[in-house]
């Protein structure tokens, strides 16, 4: 669905805003504008004949004539206002963390534009296995019902263990991690770190998961009374993509 | 040299619980004008900065900058026994070792040795709060403390007149209003509406540490901003800053 308007008034704009915001479609905006940028510094661009193009995610990108690259832009996330003062059309786009506000003011818009781009990108994710325990510490179920993750990156003689917890009758397990198909030279490894522990601990469980396993892996860790679980990566992503909230860092906020 | 003197030693123990909500080890610093304590937790999500002038003690000699590093958990044992009325008086020894004598119906000293910690530089937060909030310590607590059985997070709202406080559990959801004027919200000034999350078990080591200490607590924030409270003591302050909890 796409909506122009060549010459249009600055209310006319303001509609057509207020469209695209409630309706998550894009913004294009051609007329002649002057920029300020505040934020990192201070900038300033002269009166000039720009596209602007604003996306529903907050994405603005200001562009002129010439070049690849826009003469300035901010990123997702950021918030966008339209609105008339002393006769320009001021179109604002603000982020706070760092905080960063362009603020276009147009003399005259010669065409004014609205639609909806479709389609979400769809992208072959890389997961790492820090990736995998992180979606296994916010869903533990991936390994079993009733794990508990008690400790990460757990330091033995033979190294560190992925992921170290308790399974729902509070027996000890330690959890290998593998992003690709584990092999014999996994299962060692499991089993190097159940004996390190052994003499603290006691006996426990010993888990590898992974995505596939070969075969000759499986009767060994059979043999060794050791256990395998499928990880499903496609759900792990899931779970990451998913994962909303994020504490942040002091470190964001610190002065200049 | 360096030598303090309190009139009762309670006011150094909830000096050190205010710390020791975020850290173990510590590098006080001690100079002319007065001892300063700076820290960030190891996550870097909280920090600490604790001033006493020279004026919050009865007795107050330090004649060159020096600093003192202090194990908060060893110290904190053997302050266990501290009665509220006990005076107390620590001298620095040799820049090496801190020695504490507490009066009250005897007289005991414990004596620690300064740990060399390394001195981290901690840069200074800029933030710019929409929303100011006085509130009354013991009521913050409270409300926080009962947030924190139920939730993982404690989202702050104001509004012009109101400063809302929610915290949503698994099961149950809590939502306090405080309304300027009221016993506990003393004045309100919010630029705008501004909204917020914060790890609710931090702020309550905060307020727990920090309700002892003062009366009042001025609360600030912005929208998915740091919160800073202050706890006012008549010749210093403590202040803490917590990163938010973005959606």
């Amino acid at each position: 669905m796409t909506s122009a308007i060549v010459n249009p008034s600055f209310e006319d704009i303001i509609e057509l805003f207020r469209k695209s915001l409630a309706e998550g479609m894009v913004l294009i905006l051609v007329g002649e504008c002057s920029v300020e940028y505040r934020g990192r510094g201070v900038a300033s661009l002269e009166s000039g004949s720009r596209i602007i193009i604003a996306k529903p995610d907050g994405t603005l990108l200001i562009h002129a004539a010439t070049s690849v690259e826009p003469v300035n832009w901010q990123p997702p996330g950021s918030k966008l206002e339209v609105y008339i003062d002393d006769e320009n059309l001021v179109l604002s786009s603000t982020r706070r963390s760092p905080y960063e506000r362009v603020v276009a003011r147009f003399t005259s818009v010669s065409l004014v534009a609205v639609s909806r781009l479709e389609g979400k990108p769809r992208f072959r994710v890389e997961i790492g296995e820090e990736a995998i325990r992180e979606a296994i510490l916010a869903e533990p179920g991936l390994i079993e019902d009733g794990f508990k993750p008690v400790s990460i990156e757990k330091p033995v003689e033979s190294g560190f263990v992925d992921l170290y917890g308790l399974d729902r009758y509070g027996r000890l397990v330690v959890v290998e991690l593998k992003r690709v198909k584990a092999d014999l030279e996994a299962v060692e490894q499991l089993k190097a770190y159940i004996e390190s522990l052994r003499d603290r601990y006691g006996s426990m469980r010993g888990i590898l998961a992974a995505p596939s396993i070969t075969y000759k892996a499986y009767m060994r860790l059979k043999e060794l009374g050791l256990e395998y679980r499928r990880i499903d990566i496609a759900r792990c992503i899931e779970i990451l993509a998913s994962r909303k909230g994020q504490q942040r860092r002091l470190g964001e906020y610190y002065s200049c | 040299m360096l030598r303090f003197s309190l009139p009762d030693a309670k006011l150094w123990r909830y000096v050190l619980d205010a710390v020791s909500a975020l850290v173990d080890e510590v590098s006080v610093r001690a100079g002319p004008d007065g001892l300063k304590i700076k820290a960030l937790d190891p996550s870097h999500v909280a920090l600490i900065n604790l001033e006493l002038r020279p004026e919050a003690f009865t007795d107050y000699e330090c004649d060159e900058e020096t600093s003192i590093g202090l194990s908060l958990p060893e110290m904190l044992k053997l302050m266990k026994n501290v009665k509220s009325g006990e005076s107390m008086t620590a001298l620095l020894e040799d820049g090496k070792r801190l020695r504490i004598e507490f009066v009250g119906e005897y007289k005991r000293t414990i004596r620690l040795p300064s740990l060399d910690l390394a001195v981290e530089e901690i840069p200074t937060l800029k933030v710019d709060f929409t929303v100011r909030a006085r509130l009354v310590s013991r009521s913050l607590r409270s409300t926080v403390k009962e947030a924190e059985t139920i939730a993982e997070t404690i989202r702050f709202r104001a509004t012009k007149d109101k400063l809302m406080v929610s915290a949503k559990g698994e099961v149950s959801a809590l939502d306090i209003e405080y309304t300027v004027g009221s016993e506990a919200l003393l004045e309100l000034d919010a630029r705008e509406e501004a909204e917020a999350s914060y790890n609710v078990e931090f702020l309550s080591e905060m307020v727990d540490s920090g309700y002892k200490i003062a009366d009042i607590v001025d609360l600030e924030y912005a929208s998915n901003m740091p919160l800073k409270l202050t706890f006012n003591l008549i010749n210093g302050k403590v202040e803490y800053y917590l990163a938010p909890y973005v959606e």
